[in-house]
């Protein structure tokens, strides 16, 4: 062998040797392996941000706004305002109209176990807000008090949903910090007790959280995004809150304090044009992107109105449908239900779906007249109570004044009423838990020999899961 | 980690010392010729006994090899041919070899690490090569369907019969819930992605998300690959064997070797083939006496009055699976390749264009790709190997799989009765009709209309790249120290398309006419490594040799993918700006991995006892301690007993293999992180995310034990491997369920353990054998039981799926995780309960391939047996529901309405077949044939089928198929299928 490739080799060696310690230096840094997640913050990243506090607080009204939309699809089935019927997915209308064998037909593990995990995880971000606003030391006293009032408020409202879907089964009111701990489940009648007492903190932490809130509120707030007004929505909740505990167990001294709520709220007693009807809180919607939709549009095409929408409408006196079915109540091509499902088919439809940016109201002013009746109703007003429900029946309905009179059967007065909560709130949640509220339950149409009316909705599986094999006290009576 | 570095530097400081050759040197030279023939074999590998380095023969089968003075131990083996060792006294210049042919491949190197090999024959873990030769008997959409039936322990299944690809291997069970189920892939030292990135139908179908779910007949990345430059595979099964791969290696490592050059003039190779297709199977549909008979099934009064107006009286009947899956349109492959090697340099060179058809109208897929690997040796010391390959994959898959807008066809067919024409033109439209039935609205379509009118493309370009460069720092009679460094990318872009126009029926049904979305993805995926191995050759008889090796890799893999729907175009306009609705996702991922290994390697006892024990220390920026290091050792050991008891036994083998692997937390699974909470009112949010991540999450571990034994009788015509395995795989990856009203869902842990449990057999035999006539013939069997030990959470349902109305897997302590549970009256009183009914695994998988070659013919063929496990046949229940199941009224009523009172077992089916997967017939023409052709030297024709025919009860189209593509369970949901193929091809094959 010559010197040359000796040499050669040499280089070679060299140069490799140099290589090889360069990449085994580089690639033993543990430094190396130190890289940010760029598609979602860490919470630990997001908290120092200034902008935490508002984006926390939309975050609230954003899944407030998720949550109601289900909400209405979920009781507008089971109280057969409407249906869902997907050709392709029998399961959005057999597991609210059919339920599966058995006698207990609800399906925990199914499709019908909404308004629950949605509200749940608000109250999550809500618990969150709350401490993240108490260890503030940059907030004033009154900022910190007002950012309080809106979350308490919200939370009332979260639990509301919650326990109207679940009536008798209750609920859970307690988040706790580690979010594998259980929180106890508790009675329909605790669960009232603590919603109202949040609301009535909550309106106390308004009042005084002086002249605005650290964050500022969504359009559909408009009117409400002072903590002064935030507190005429926050009265306006409890009222219906109140309202509901009254045939729930709370009896005559919650329909007074539903009324006092009421008084204390944005209700505009003297409303007769549609504006003032309409006046109150709204969940906005857009086709933007990282915005949603107008639940009601995403499933348009799917979404009928139950026949006797049309056949139980009131008539004007030029023996015509009612107003308000004139605007909510559109004819579409027939549908029945899913092949393998039972049922009945329609041709109506329903106006607010025509949108991507139509709004959806959370509480209006006509809700809240007819809560007024209702609880002037149970507080034997029957006179009060017929006054506004002719006042809906002129104004919304732009039907003549009812033949009722106070001297009327109370029962004949809360039909009349009722009938006029179903149109006047067609498709807000309403139908289904006030059929509830007052054992009607059994009226509603069952268009199929198999069909049923749930009572309430299952706690979903996974809720009852984690309780199996844990102290009684952690299990409710829903599983 | 200071020792690792430590040992690094002082093997890098002793690379820069002057080194001296070993003075006292000679040369030996001789010819390597093949036995019964006489002809040179080139580049056969020649070399001292237990040395990693040798020299190669020329074209004229000769050698020259400088060996150290006094006797050495010569050894000349090439794939294919069975080994020789000449004892080369002191005094010989020469040795000549005589190798003869190695039909059962007993033969071959198997994969120790990252730069390390040994002998097949002493191997201690069961291993699993396919050549060339039997990979890429009949072509296939990819290289899975290539390997299905030809790996003992390796299960391989086609997700669809859509073009291109998208199947699925799995190696010894599942062995991860949540984390990667897939193998690892290496080719060539590289290891390369095979990711499965919905290219966007779901925007379309609303299988499942707006721009892209699992659900859209995905297909993996492994389909970017050429069979056809791939010189063999070897899968590495065990913990012990895969170990070497640390923490990615629990599901088995698939290690590709791609062709390279050979010494010698030259070669050039031109295949072209052309074949066809055609529906293995059409389910067929009921038909219909008259108007009475269907007026129940016509969906609505649109449908009603399409039925009133075909029937009169007597309904007529259309074969539309015939007319929409009858395409037979000739599918092309054309292959090129050269490889030759002059003086220092080799080369291997290919370019391929495979253009396969479906057997749905405008479905196809279509494959041109290329590459070039080169070896390169400077001076006597130093090689250096370097192999780029670049690819272009299109697909158009058509329509198919779950469906919630009405254009998958199958779903359509399952509810329309099949007495219209749908391929009859409406002259209003000039397109085909409009679908009356099944509410004929916006809520299903026509399946002509939509595969005339919808696109559905996805692009991909790939480019992969490695180089190698191998020093030899000590040559020695006894010491050998090699230096590797190796460095590799690959890199992919992914590009999918969808454009439904707005005059679809099903258009309006979302308030929005028209769709488009595009979905681009884009992985880059680097490794490099380097290796440092001492052999040391004591050469006596206690110790053949010892072979120590260190090193150390850095890998990196990140993906970016984005995507863009808009939905209410602009008239003609069909791409999503000006849209109504946009929707936009975008994700990026990383992966960053440091390991270090050191392993030792001995053979001794005459080369009848091996032992292997080693270890690899990983750490990852996907675990939630990112400083730490996991420590993944094996060993094993095999002793071999050769010509014990009788002549008749050539060879007994025993091997024990015990080791460790991992399999690293998904991306992101250690962050603590909040969730975009979207936009309300113009204004963003943030809100908490529902998976709570676990700064403590660390990698699964498997620990598995194999031991088996392999024999060879009679002169090498019977060979039998036995192998059993048991292994653990404990620190799963797991989503605890919080309590929902917690307001979180899911924390991400470990913990539980799962566990699979199984055999392996392999028997090879040369049943017969006279003058030019040979038979050849292998059994495979695999069976396993996979168990979930115990896990900290309550039992959960696997996978993706349906719930429990059609059927999935639940992993539950102290059970069968295969096991299928669903609704079924078994409860108290006959109440409908979510309970084990049935097995998804196969009681076993056997195959049994034969090859006869006679005089210049050739034939073989392969049968693949799956015995039992059972597949959720929503197809089926498709059908039935639709009143359109072929036997509705003799069965489907009956199993519907069985169905619809909560028992779903009557859609739950024993997926037993028997399939023929290949067979193939070759004629090498006399050299006189080929000669016609100028410069030809040989010239073979080939006729090929895969798939050719499937004996099975099944009612739908396939029991291999998946609707959610990959997964680890719940691998047996059929819905709505693109259906399988029968694929035939003639090839012509022309070497110059």
């Amino acid at each position: 062998m010559t010197t040359t490739p000796m040499r050669n080799a040499l280089t070679v060696s060299r140069t490799l040797g140099l290589a090889l310690t360069t990449v085994a230096v580089a690639a033993c840094s543990s430094d190396q392996l130190q890289i940010t997640n760029p598609n979602t913050p860490t919470v630990a990243a997001a908290s120092a941000d200034p902008q935490a506090l508002q984006l926390q607080a939309t975050g609230l009204l954003r899944q407030l706004r998720n949550g109601r939309g289900g909400l209405i699809n979920d009781f507008g089935r089971f109280g057969r305002e409407m249906f869902i019927y997907t050709p392709q997915e029998g399961r959005n209308t057999s597991a609210y109209l059919q339920g599966i064998t058995g006698a207990n037909k609800l399906d925990p593990a199914g499709f019908a176990v909404g308004v629950w995990g949605g509200q749940y995880g608000n109250l999550r971000d809500i618990f969150n807000l709350k401490k993240s606003v108490a260890a503030s030391g940059t907030l004033t006293a009154a900022q910190k008090s007002a950012a309080t009032g809106f979350a308490k408020t919200i939370e009332g409202l979260e639990l509301l949903e919650v326990i109207s879907g679940r009536d008798t089964l209750g609920g859970v009111v307690e988040i706790k910090q580690n979010a594998s701990d259980i929180a106890a489940f508790v009675s329909r009648d605790s669960m009232y007790k603590y919603i109202l007492g949040t609301l009535d903190d909550g309106n106390t932490a308004l009042a005084a959280g002086g002249a605005a809130f650290p964050f500022t509120l969504h359009a559909g707030f408009a009117g409400f995004n002072t903590p002064a007004t935030f507190a005429k929505f926050n009265r306006a909740i409890a009222g219906k809150a109140a309202a509901y505990y009254a045939t729930s167990g709370g009896g005559a001294a919650a329909w007074q304090r539903s009324l006092t709520a009421l008084s204390a709220s944005f209700m505009n007693t003297a409303a007769t044009s549609r504006a003032d009807l309409d006046a109150g809180p709204f969940q906005p919607y857009s086709g933007t992107t990282g915005d949603t939709g107008n639940p009601f549009f995403g499933s348009s095409a799917d979404l009928f109105l139950h026949p006797s929408t049309e056949t139980d409408a009131p008539l004007k006196a030029d023996g015509t449908k009612d107003n308000r079915y004139l605007a909510k109540v559109k004819s579409k091509t027939s549908r029945g239900p899913p092949a393998g499902v039972t049922g009945i088919a329609s041709s109506l439809g329903y106006t607010g779906d025509a949108s991507i940016s139509g709004s959806v109201s959370i509480i209006r002013n006509e809700e809240l007249l007819l809560l007024r009746a209702e609880g002037l109703l149970g507080t034997n007003d029957v006179a009060g109570a017929l006054a506004i429900i002719n006042q809906i029946r002129v104004n919304s309905g732009g039907l003549a004044p009812s033949t009722l009179t106070s001297a009327s059967p109370a029962a004949a007065v809360l039909t009349e009423l009722l009938l006029q909560k179903r149109y006047s709130l067609l498709l807000e949640g309403a139908r289904w838990v006030d059929m509830r509220r007052y054992n009607l339950l059994n009226t509603l149409p069952l268009d199929a020999s198999n069909h049923f009316v749930a009572r309430v909705m299952p706690i979903p599986q996974a809720e009852c899961l984690v309780r199996v094999g844990k102290d009684p006290s952690l299990a409710g009576p829903g599983c | 980690m200071g020792r690792f570095l430590k040992s690094l530097a002082v093997l890098a400081a002793v690379a820069l010392l002057p080194f001296r050759a070993e003075a006292q040197t000679r040369d030996v030279s001789g010819k390597v010729t093949q036995a019964v023939t006489g002809q040179p074999i080139a580049d056969v590998t020649v070399g001292i006994v237990g040395q990693q380095v040798g020299t190669r023969t020329n074209e004229k089968g000769e050698y020259r090899l400088r060996v150290p003075m006094g006797e050495v131990l010569v050894l000349a083996r090439q794939l294919g041919f069975k080994r020789q060792t000449i004892r080369v006294g002191p005094a010989e210049k020469t040795a000549d070899f005589v190798l003869e042919r190695d039909v059962l491949q007993l033969e071959g190197v198997t994969v120790t690490g990252a730069a390390t090999v040994t002998d097949r024959r002493v191997a201690a873990t069961s291993i699993s090569t396919v050549s060339a030769e039997e990979l890429n008997k009949v072509p296939a959409r990819s290289v899975e369907s290539n390997l299905a039936g030809k790996v003992a322990g390796a299960r391989m299944f086609e997700n669809s019969g859509a073009p291109g690809g998208g199947a699925q291997i799995q190696i010894r069970g599942a062995t991860s819930v949540l984390g990667q189920g897939d193998p690892l892939y290496v080719v060539d030292g590289i290891i390369i992605s095979n990711a499965s990135i919905s290219s966007g139908a779901s925007s379309v179908t609303r299988a499942s998300g707006s721009t892209g779910s699992s659900q859209d007949q995905v297909v993996n990345r492994l389909a970017d690959l050429n069979p056809n430059d791939i010189e063999s595979i070897e899968v590495l099964k065990s913990a012990a064997a895969s170990a070497i791969y640390g923490s990615r290696a629990t599901n088995g490592v698939v290690v590709i070797t791609t062709k390279r050059g050979k010494q010698g003039k030259a070669t050039w190779n031109v295949t072209q083939r052309v074949g066809s297709q055609s529906m293995l199977k059409n389910l067929s549909s009921r038909s219909f006496a008259d108007y009475a008979s269907v007026k129940d099934w016509t969906g609505g009064p649109i449908g009603d009055a399409a039925a009133k107006a075909a029937c009169n009286p007597k309904c007529p009947f259309y074969d539309w699976q015939q007319q929409l899956y009858g395409r037979t349109s000739p599918s092309f492959e054309t292959l090129l390749s050269a490889a030759g090697g002059v003086n220092n340099t080799r080369f291997f060179a290919s370019l391929n264009d495979r253009q396969e058809s479906g057997i749905m109208i405008n479905t196809g897929a279509r494959r041109t790709g290329g590459r070039i690997n080169l070896d390169q040796s400077i001076g006597t010391k130093l090689t250096i190997s370097a192999g780029v390959d670049v690819t272009h994959n299109f697909f158009q898959r058509g329509v198919g799989g779950n469906d919630n807008s009405g254009t998958s066809p199958i779903y359509t067919f399952g509810y329309s009765p099949a007495i219209i024409d749908l391929q009859a033109i409406d002259p209003l439209t000039n397109r085909p009709v409009s679908m009356p039935f099944n509410g004929g609205g916006n809520g299903t379509s026509n399946p002509f209309d939509v595969l005339n009118n919808l696109v559905n493309k996805e692009d991909v370009w790939r480019q992969a790249g490695n180089v190698r460069a191998n020093y030899t720092l000590v040559s020695t009679a006894h010491n050998s120290v090699q230096l590797s460094y190796l460095a590799g990318i690959d890199r992919f872009q992914q590009e999918g398309y969808q454009y439904s126009p707005n005059y679809l029926q099903y258009e309006s049904a979302d308030n929005f006419l028209g769709t488009a979305n595009q979905v681009n993805a884009s992985s880059f995926q680097m490794n490099q490594g380097v290796n440092a191995v001492w052999t040391w050759t004591p050469g006596n008889k206690l110790l053949t040799s010892a072979t120590t090796s260190v090193g150390a890799s850095y890998e990196n893999q990140t993906l970016n993918t984005y995507s863009l729907r808009g939905r209410g175009l602009l008239p003609t306009v069909q791409v999503p700006v000006g849209a109504t609705d946009l929707a936009v996702t975008n994700g990026k991922n990383e992966f960053r991995d440091q390991s270090y290994y050191v392993n030792e390697q001995l053979l001794g006892l005459n080369e009848k006892l091996a032992i292997n024990a080693g270890f690899r220390a990983d750490r990852s920026s996907a675990n939630g301690d990112r400083a730490k290091f996991y420590v993944f050792p094996k060993v094993s050991g095999s002793y071999r007993f050769v010509k014990p008891f009788t002549d008749k036994i050539d060879d007994i083998k025993f091997r024990v293999a015990v080791g460790q692997s991992g399999n690293r937390p998904r991306y992101g699974d250690r962050d603590i992180l909040y969730a975009n909470g979207g936009l309300i009112g113009g204004q963003s949010s943030l809100v908490s995310n529902g998976t709570l991540g676990n700064t403590g999450i660390k990698p699964e571990t498997m620990n598995e034990t194999e031991f088996g034994t392999d024999i060879t009788l009679f002169g090498s015509r019977l060979n039998l491997e036995l192998t059993r395995y048991q292994r653990r795989i404990s620190n799963l990856l797991l989503t605890f369920p919080l309590p929902p009203s917690s307001g979180l869902g899911t924390q991400i842990i470990n913990g539980g353990q799962l566990s699979v449990q199984g055999n392996e057999m392999t028997i090879s035999a040369v049943p017969f054998r006279k003058g030019s006539f040979e038979w050849s013939s292998r059994l495979i069997y695999n069976a396993n039981v996979q168990r979930t030990d115990n896990i900290p959470v309550p039992s959960f349902a696997a996978g993706s799926s349906f719930g429990s109305t059609y059927g999935r897997n639940r992993i539950a302590a102290n059970t069968r995780s295969t096991l299928i549970w669903g609704n079924a009256p078994l409860g108290l009183n006959g109440a409908v309960r979510d309970t084990i009914l049935f097995d998804s695994n196969p009681v076993h998988t056997t195959t049994f391939s034969n090859d006869f070659t006679w005089k210049k013919f050739g034939l073989s063929f392969l049968l693949d047996w799956r015995n039992g496990g059972s597949v959720s046949d929503m197809t089926n229940n498709l059908f039935d529901e639709g009143g359109q199941a072929r036997d509705y009224v003799a069965a489907g009523a009956q199993r519907y309405a069985t169905f619809a009172a909560g028992d779903i077992r009557p859609y739950i089916q024993n997926g037993t077949y028997v399939k023929v997967r290949e067979i193939t017939l070759n004629y090498t023409a006399p050299q006189s044939w080929a000669s016609k052709i100028p410069g030809a030297s040989s010239l073979r024709f080939n006729l090929s089928g895969r798939n050719l025919f499937m004996f099975s009860k099944y009612w739908s189209y396939d029991p291999e198929f998946s609707n959610f593509g990959n997964s680890n369970f719940t691998r047996f949901i059929d819905l709505a299928p693109f259906p399988s193929s029968r694929q035939y091809f003639f090839s012509l094959d022309v070497g110059f």
